[in-house]
Formats: structure tokens, C-alpha cells, sequence
């Protein structure tokens, strides 16, 4: 017995150091585990819950008109989001004094602050999802309303949101961009190098209340933000052509109307109006013909105002001068039994080349542009800007359509006033503007240029060098018949007559293709003139498509008349002090 | 003569027994003019690491709370900058939503405000008038009555009604003035700043919540001031 005692109790000493070595060991296993094979993943979480990777909005460039005044900028908007799991009654301390809040009165302050209703609000607070979006980009007002709230389990996210502050104005110029904030149409999508930024990014370490925990590592990438584009439309006068085109188009219950206007030594567009068009804040509201610039991109048969160009290619050429002598009757047969008419009837009448213009003779012109070669129209036609887009690039810019070899008899004849040829209202006017600078067609500007947040400027649109189409005579000559198209009476380019100065311009009316070779029985109807003649400032064309209550160019002088009056005011242009020069228009 | 054989027998002795001494002393000696104190040197070693020990944790700590502090103070002033910028970009809109084409043709037109399609140009030189002088009429070609451009992001608008209650306010506020100032020569103007302050308050009170009336000198005063 004496000999079992110390040997029980040299066991149990035995058992217990055998315990304590293999509890020592299982606790070395876990350091170890802990400490060197799970290191690295326990680390990675540990620093997950501590580390938050914030993205810092770049914002996008303001695009302003050409005063600086903004027409598209970036500001930030609020998402307000909720964690259904964690809504819960909640104490605030304000003043010393603690006050309860339940989840109910929560809900009816948050519904109040969104202007929303109480039982939208409530569904979006139930669920076990982490994150339910209560309301989408909420302005600043309302972020500060609900922030004042205070509401431990309200977040929110940061969303750049681009605003118009002048909403449709230059809407159809300007496009839009898409709730993602990407750019979608018009000079948004074109201009996109220039305005849009890139995101920065901050990630440091972090304890529960999201303050930073001194001493850690803290990157940050700075956001780049984007550039500010600079256009050369003039906002108020831009206004006006808009609020003139809105008028015109419903009064004559027309498809649509555009206005241009350009400034002619530099070939600067001032307004570029459109109506019905998009305000780029609500893109949707606008139907989806109206969400971009037609000025750019619709071809239309431009009709008459292409007699100006067919008589200043017979004059530039020596073919005909202002007083070639025509016998222009209703209706005549050409070279392959094509039948030419005029649009209004009237009595076989002995006109000049000026009498056909003002009287806008389709078998008067014919007359006198058979002279001309077709290639060498053709010719003029490219020098004019016609067949190719212009410098402004435009998003979806159309080239128009000419023809080098005409594909038929009829339009060696019918391109001569302006049909079987389609150019956008952009070429159009760029081809008044040769005239109204000597002869010499510009490049048109829109873009003048995009500065980047340094300062640096770098030029937003390409450029042509200037092209002399005329000769300065021919030029001249072309000025004052055009002038005569409007101070003389009998014809419609009377009507844009502007008390006090020398204007120059000329109607057009086009027939509008079918779709089955043929036209149908509505028009486009247009005017495009020039002020002061006698030192030419300014060029407005306007073009207005399919009018319901008159198929003449008598719908498009009076916004023309209003637009160029308002641009010489608004440009303090002093009245003119010469005489317009009288050309005989018949013989 | 023994004795001095015996006392220079010794003296070496004694010499050849402090030897070895001799060193250490020499370098405390030194140790001891330098500092110029007596004490134990690896006491005083002891005593400074000892010290460094306790020191150093407690300015860290120190330090820590004043940079912790700091970091709050960072957070807060960054929450403040940021509502700032907040407060700045919603007046901006407003400003934005005021200064919108559609808002000042709406504004001119309830106030019965007609743009004249006809304008009259006079040469000085030779004393003609160009264009025929005529009273603007509201349905002309030229004019446009109304807005007719959309403009959803028109949240801000000028009121008419605050406007004229203002310019009325201000007239009789000047009024007032000119017959208590009646003996001095210059009268201050309408848009005098205190007159100002009182019409942009008197407006802003009456303008309804997205409405806002007219300050001294014509410029509109948000309803948030």
C-alpha cells in the first residue's frame, strides 16, 4: 500500500503535466496559427473593417456661353439611402436635454423633408436587406433638411448631378447626359475630352465613428476635374431666336423651325435656335426628333435661296452680269422634256437676272445658270461649303448631298433653285456668310475653346482656312442684288425690310421629297439675309419645315425680320447712312 | 639611515601596492572634474534610462491625445467646410435660377414690361430718326408674350408682387427721408444701403418659399438670408 500511494500521485503529477503540456501545445498551435499561417487573411479583415476606399467625385467641366454666363454645370446631389436592419428607436441629446424618438415619427419627418409620402417612405425602411435607395439624387436643400434630422440609420451617397440653369436654351446644342452622369448627346458627347474629369480616391484608417485613426497610412489621389468649354452662342440673343421660333412654328403649325445667326467677319455662331427643342434637364419631356441640333443635322432641298449661288457663279464665271436679259414665262420644257414651272402663276415676263431673283423665277434662273458648265457649278458649290460637314464636327454632323455627275437631265436643271441637292440650314448660312465677307467663306465657330482647371486653353473645334469662293467684284455686285430682292417691291424678300437699314437677303421655298420620287404637298420655307449691306455684320437664316397655313417664304421674313433687329440693337449697330443702289429688274 | 633605507624601501612598496589603483582613479578623477558632482556614475545611468523610460511613454501619450484631438478637430472643420461649400452651391443655383432668361421674361412681363419690336435710332449728326416711333405693343410678330423656352431647372423665381411692395417701401422710406433731410442739398438714393437691408427684409417676409423680392439697387435677395 505504502509503495501504490507516491506512485498515484507520480502518475498524477504525470497526468497533469501531460495536461498542461498539451494545453500549452494546443495554445502554441493557435498562436501560430494565428500569427503565422492565418496572418495575412486575419490582417485583411481586420484592416477591411478599418479601411474604406472613398471615391472623390471629379466633377464636370461648366459649359458657358460666350459672355461666361453658365449653360451646363455639375453640382452635387444626394442619394438617401437607409439600412432597413438598423432601424431602430433612437435617443438624441440636444441642449441636455434627451429625447426618444420611434421609428414612426422618424419615418413622418423623412417623408415631410422629401416630399414624399409617409407610407412610400415606410415600405422602403422594412426588409433585411442592408440598403434600400429611399429617394434619388435629392438636392442640397433637402440633404441639409434631412441631415438636420439627424437619423442615426439615414445615409448618404455623393452623386455629381449636371444641371441648365437656363434649361431649353441652346438645349438643342448643348445634348445631355445620362443619370450616370455620361454624356449622351450633343456637344455634352462631342466636347467630351474638355469637360469630363477623373475620379480621385481616398482610403485611410478608421475607427467606429469614421474618424480617422492618427498615425496611419492615408492616400489620397486627387479628383481631376474636367475643363470649361466655351461656346460663341450669345445667350440673350440666343433666348430671343428661340422665343421668336417657338411663336412662328405654332402660329404656322409647322414640324419645325431653326434661326441662325452669324456673325460674318468671323463666322462665329451667335444663336443657333430651334423649335420645338429639349430641355437638356428633362430630355424625355421632348420627343426624340427634338433632342438635337437639326441645324447640324437635317438635309433638307434648300430651294430658291440657292438662286443667289447659281447667279453669283454666272457672274463670277463673266456668264451673265446683274442686267442679263431673261423671257421668263409660268412654265417651260428643257433639253429631255423636263418640265419647269414657277410656284406662283404669272403672265411670261422680260426680266433681269435681278428681276428673276426678286421675283424668285425658277424658269428665269435656269436661263441664265445653263450657261455655267454643271462641273463648274458643281465647283462652287464645294467652295460655297456645300456636300462636306462643316469644321464644327458636330455629333452626327450630315454632309448634305450634291452631285459631281448629275444623275439625271432634270437636275442639271432643278439644282440650279435649289432641288435634287439637300444641305443642312448650317451650310446654308455659312454660304451667305461668303457673301456677306467679301467672298471669303469661314469656318463656322461654335467651340471657341476649353480651359482646364490649370488655365491651360486648347482649342475644342477644328478649323478650315478661310476660302475665297468669289471675287471681291462679284461679290459687290451680289450684295446689291440681294439688297434689291428686299428694297425692291413685288416680291416676298420685301417683307424682311427693317426700317432704317440696308438689308439684303433672299426667300426660299423647297418642295419636299416624298420618299416615293416625287414631292409632297407641304414645304420648307426659308429666308436668309444680310445687315448693314453696306459693311455686312451679321447673317440670319432661317428655315422653318412643312408650315401648315402658308406654303411661302411670307412665314419666314417676320422672325427673320425680328431676330436681325434684335441683333442690331443688342450689337449697337448705327443705322445706315447710304442709299441701297436701284438694279433694274425687268426689260 | 636604515630607517631611510627602510622608509625609501617601503615608499616603492607602497608605490608598487597603489599600482594598479592607479588607473581607475585617474579616469574617475577625470569623470569627477568634468561633471564637477561625486556620485556613483552607473547610478546616474541608471537613474536617466530609468527616467527616459517613464518620460518618453508619457509624452507619447501626450502627444497621442493632442493628435486624436486634433483629428477630431480636422473632421469637424472639414463637416464645416463641406456644408459651407453646400450652402454656397444651393445659393448658387439660386442665384443661377434667378439670373435664367426664362425668369427675368417672366418677372418683366408681370410687371407689365413689353419689348418694343420697333426700336427709333436718332442721328445726332444731322438730327434724323430712324424707324418709325411706335407704342410697344404686346401681340406684335416681333414680342413673344410669356416664356416659351422650358425651363425645368427653374426652381427659383423673382416675385413681381415682392418687387413692387419693396420699390414702394422704398419710396416712401425716401420720401420720408427727403422731408427729414429737406435742408441738405444732396438726397442719398433709393438704393441707399440702409435702405437696402429694410426692402430686401420687407421682400424676402412676404415672397413665398421658392419667391424672392427685390434688395436695394434691383438685386434680388434669396428668402434663405
Amino acid at each position: 500500500m505504502n509503495n501504490r500511494t507516491p506512485s498515484l500521485e507520480v502518475l498524477r503529477l504525470r497526468r497533469l503535466i501531460a495536461f498542461t503540456v498539451m494545453v500549452a501545445l494546443i495554445l502554441f498551435g493557435k498562436l501560430v496559427y494565428f500569427q503565422v499561417i492565418a496572418k495575412d487573411s486575419l490582417n485583411k479583415e481586420s484592416l477591411s473593417h478599418r479601411i474604406t476606399p472613398y471615391v472623390i467625385p471629379a466633377m464636370r467641366g461648366n459649359i458657358v456661353d460666350v459672355n461666361g454666363k453658365i449653360l451646363a454645370t455639375t453640382v452635387m446631389s444626394y442619394n438617401v439611402t437607409v439600412d432597413p436592419t438598423l432601424v431602430a428607436p433612437y435617443t438624441r441629446t440636444r441642449n441636455g436635454v434627451t429625447e426618444k424618438f420611434n421609428v414612426g415619427a422618424a419615418t413622418r419627418k423623412l417623408a415631410t423633408a422629401l416630399n414624399m409620402r409617409v407610407g412610400e417612405v415606410a415600405k422602403k425602411l422594412r426588409g433585411t436587406s442592408r440598403y434600400s435607395l429611399v429617394a434619388k439624387q435629392v438636392d442640397g436643400s433637402t440633404y441639409l433638411r434631412i441631415s438636420h434630422l439627424d437619423i442615426p440609420w439615414v445615409y448618404f451617397e455623393n452623386v455629381p448631378h449636371r444641371i441648365y440653369p437656363n434649361g431649353a436654351l441652346a438645349g438643342n446644342l448643348l445634348g445631355f447626359v445620362g443619370s450616370d452622369g455620361n454624356a449622351l448627346e450633343g456637344i455634352e458627347l462631342s466636347a467630351n475630352k474638355c469637360l469630363a474629369g477623373v475620379n480621385g480616391m481616398q482610403t485611410f484608417q478608421h475607427g467606429e465613428d469614421g474618424i480617422k485613426i492618427p498615425g496611419t497610412v492615408d492616400t489620397k489621389v486627387e479628383p481631376k476635374n474636367g475643363g470649361t468649354l466655351r461656346l460663341s452662342i450669345d445667350s440673350d440673343l440666343q433666348y430671343y431666336a428661340q422665343q421668336i421660333m417657338a411663336k412662328q412654328v405654332k402660329s404656322l403649325k409647322a414640324d419645325w423651325g431653326t434661326a441662325i445667326v452669324i456673325e460674318a467677319k468671323t463666322g462665329r455662331i451667335l444663336a443657333a435656335a430651334e423649335a420645338p427643342t429639349v430641355d437638356p434637364n428633362d430630355p424625355g419631356a421632348a420627343p426624340a426628333e427634338a433632342r438635337s441640333a437639326r441645324i447640324f443635322r437635317n438635309m433638307i432641298e434648300p430651294g430658291s435661296t440657292m438662286k443667289a449661288l447659281t447667279a453669283a457663279t454666272a457672274i463670277d464665271t463673266g456668264l451673265a452680269t446683274p442686267l442679263t436679259h431673261v423671257v421668263a414665262p409660268q412654265s417651260t420644257t428643257v433639253a429631255g422634256g423636263f418640265r419647269i414651272s414657277d410656284s406662283h402663276t404669272h403672265p411670261t415676263e422680260h426680266l433681269t437676272l435681278q428681276g428673276v431673283l426678286i421675283e424668285s423665277s425658277n424658269t428665269g434662273i435656269i436661263q441664265v445658270g445653263i450657261k455655267v458648265p454643271y462641273a463648274t457649278r458643281y465647283d462652287y458649290w464645294r467652295k460655297f461649303g456645300l456636300g462636306s460637314a462643316t469644321a464644327v464636327q458636330y455629333q452626327g454632323e450630315a454632309p448634305g448631298v450634291i452631285y459631281q455627275q448629275a444623275p439625271d437631265g432634270a437636275t442639271v436643271y432643278t439644282s440650279m433653285f435649289g432641288q435634287a441637292m439637300q444641305v443642312t440650314p448650317i451650310q446654308a448660312a455659312m454660304a451667305y456668310q461668303t457673301f456677306a465677307n467679301d467672298g471669303v467663306r469661314l469656318a463656322p465657330q461654335l467651340l471657341l475653346g476649353c480651359t482646364a482647371p490649370d488655365g491651360s486653353e486648347s482649342p475644342a473645334q477644328g478649323t478650315i482656312a478661310p476660302t475665297r469662293v468669289l471675287k471681291s467684284s462679284t461679290d459687290k455686285t451680289m450684295l446689291a442684288m440681294l439688297e434689291n430682292d428686299v428694297s425692291q417691291t413685288g416680291g416676298i424678300g420685301s417683307t424682311a425690310r427693317i426700317p432704317g437699314y440696308r438689308i439684303g437677303g433672299k426667300t426660299g421655298t423647297a418642295q419636299i421629297a416624298n420618299g416615293k420620287g416625287g414631292y409632297g404637298y407641304l414645304h420648307a420655307i426659308s429666308f436668309i439675309g444680310i445687315a448693314p449691306i453696306e459693311n455686312p455684320k451679321y447673317v440670319v437664316a432661317i428655315t422653318i419645315f412643312k408650315p401648315r397655313t402658308t406654303s411661302t417664304s411670307i412665314g419666314a421674313t417676320p422672325p427673320f425680320k425680328a431676330i436681325m433687329q434684335q441683333v442690331l440693337r443688342a450689337y449697337r449697330v448705327p443705322p445706315s447712312t447710304t442709299k441701297s443702289p436701284k438694279i433694274p429688274a425687268r426689260w | 639611515m636604515s630607517a631611510a633605507v627602510n622608509l625609501r624601501t617601503v615608499a616603492p612598496r607602497q608605490t608598487s601596492q597603489s599600482q594598479p589603483m592607479r588607473p581607475h582613479l585617474i579616469l574617475v578623477e577625470g569623470f569627477r572634474a568634468a561633471t564637477g558632482r561625486v556620485a556613483n556614475p552607473r547610478l546616474a545611468f541608471f537613474a536617466i534610462v530609468a527616467m527616459g523610460l517613464v518620460a518618453i511613454p508619457l509624452l507619447n501619450l501626450v502627444l497621442n491625445v493632442a493628435t486624436t484631438q486634433g483629428v477630431y478637430q480636422v473632421a469637424s472643420l472639414k463637416n464645416q467646410a463641406k456644408k459651407l461649400s453646400l450652402e454656397s452651391q444651393i445659393l448658387g443655383q439660386q442665384v443661377d435660377s434667378l439670373s435664367s432668361n426664362q425668369n427675368l421674361a417672366n418677372a418683366a412681363k408681370a410687371m407689365g414690361m413689353v419689348s418694343n419690336a420697333n426700336p427709333v435710332f436718332l442721328n445726332v449728326a444731322n438730327a434724323k430718326v430712324y424707324g418709325s416711333p411706335s407704342v410697344a405693343a404686346s401681340s406684335s410678330t416681333s414680342t413673344v408674350s410669356g416664356n416659351l423656352v422650358a425651363n425645368a431647372e427653374l426652381t427659383t423665381h423673382t416675385s413681381p408682387t415682392a418687387i413692387k411692395k419693396a420699390i414702394a417701401a422704398e419710396a416712401a422710406k425716401a420720401t420720408a427721408k427727403a422731408v427729414a433731410v429737406a435742408k441738405v442739398a444732396t438726397l442719398k438714393p433709393a438704393g441707399s444701403t440702409k435702405a437696402s437691408a429694410a426692402s430686401g427684409h420687407v421682400g424676402g417676409a412676404k415672397a413665398t418659399n421658392n419667391s424672392v423680392g427685390l434688395a436695394g439697387g434691383g438685386i434680388p435677395v434669396a428668402v434663405t438670408h
